[in-house]
């Protein structure tokens, strides 16, 4: 509800250019309070659903070209990455509809579709690639997908930030990149940790420099 | 129509039309809203958000667009690139009263006639 001084909703009194300059901007401060998609909280959610995810699956295999070497019960991985992923896609999903709803903008049902077959296209490819070649390395055929998987969800966010005009996706896109690359420097081994760490690191920095750009908006708009 | 001796566009100068306006000029080019969504976000009756929405249809400030989603009718509302400019217009006339500048120079819709506007 918009709430302005010396007016109340639904009156259609004579309006002084003060009042309605003052209405204007409740009103878009309103409106963008309920349409539009906290950035914040997704890159919040998916940062913290990959230092989960990548964190766990480093600690109980510390060495992923060993798959015997582990320090943990393998199951926890099995469960930890659904579980984590799965929930990063439910607060998504539920964060975007419920802000989304009833809005005809064109794009974002295709967008979120092109994201889905994408990051599954290559997760695909990053599992059959390493098997390509004879014996199978463990450590390869491990960190593939994701290494696929991360640099396709890498180039959505840079194309989708320059293509909006996003500084803040733009480089959380150049940024996943890097760390990809950037992990796998060293070698399979701890590949997990730098995306732990760089990955789901870099999105809640992300998330902490979103949350600080919607409030410096909302104090320009009350101005 | 009245001719506003300030200058503002009255089809948009009256506080619950304003409140829709500003809604909708938050969506971006040709986006629209269902009427049940824009209603919530404005906290209106149906038909006061109907009646102020027929006045901004008359002035084709706004499109409104049945349709169907399944089995269920979908009322979709948009401003028009004609609203958008008559928005920009009143907020540069408004801006231009404050600072007290002469208005008579802003562009208004208001001034063309229907031929004009495609």
């Amino acid at each position: 509800m918009t709430e302005t001084p010396g007016l109340t909703t639904g009156d259609d009194s004579e309006l002084s250019p003060e009042q309605s300059l003052a209405l204007i901007g409740a009103q878009r401060q309103a409106t963008r309070r309920a349409l539009e998609i906290d950035d914040w909280r997704l890159y919040g959610t998916w940062g913290l659903a990959w230092l989960i995810a990548y964190g766990t699956t480093y600690l109980v295999f510390p060495h992923a070209s060993d798959p015997d070497a582990n320090t943990g019960p393998a199951w926890l991985v099995a469960v930890v990455w659904p579980v984590a992923i799965g929930a990063a896609m439910f607060v998504t999903v539920r964060h975007v509809l419920s802000r989304r709803a009833g809005v005809l903008d064109g794009g974002g049902t295709l967008f979120g579709l092109s994201y889905l077959i994408g990051t599954a296209a290559a997760g695909v490819t990053g599992s059959i690639l390493p098997r390509l070649i004879e014996p199978v390395d463990p450590g390869l055929a491990s960190i593939a997908p994701s290494v696929c998987i991360v640099l396709v969800i890498g180039m959505i966010y840079l194309v989708s930030g320059a293509f909006w005009s996003d500084r803040l996706q733009a480089a959380v896109g150049g940024w996943l990149i890097v760390v990809n690359i950037l992990a796998l420097l060293p070698g399979t081994d701890t590949y997990s940790l730098g995306m732990a760490v760089g990955g789901g690191g870099g999105f809640l920095v992300a998330a902490l420099l979103a949350w600080r750009r919607d409030r410096a908006g909302e104090v320009v708009a009350d101005r | 129509m009245t001719v506003d001796p300030t200058g503002l566009d009255p089809v948009i100068h009256a506080q619950a039309r304003l409140r829709v306006v500003v809604t909708l000029a938050a969506l971006p080019n040709g986006g629209s809203i269902t009427f049940p969504r824009l209603q919530q976000l404005l906290d209106m009756t149906a038909g006061n958000l109907a009646t102020h929405l027929r006045k901004l249809e008359d002035a084709r400030y706004v499109a409104i667009t049945k349709t169907h989603e399944g089995r269920l009718p979908v009322t979709f509302i948009g401003l028009t690139s004609r609203g958008r400019v008559a928005f920009e217009d009143y907020t540069a006339t408004l801006r231009a009263l404050l600072d007290g500048e002469p208005t008579g120079g802003a562009r208004s819709p208001r001034t063309t006639t229907p031929q004009e506007d495609s």
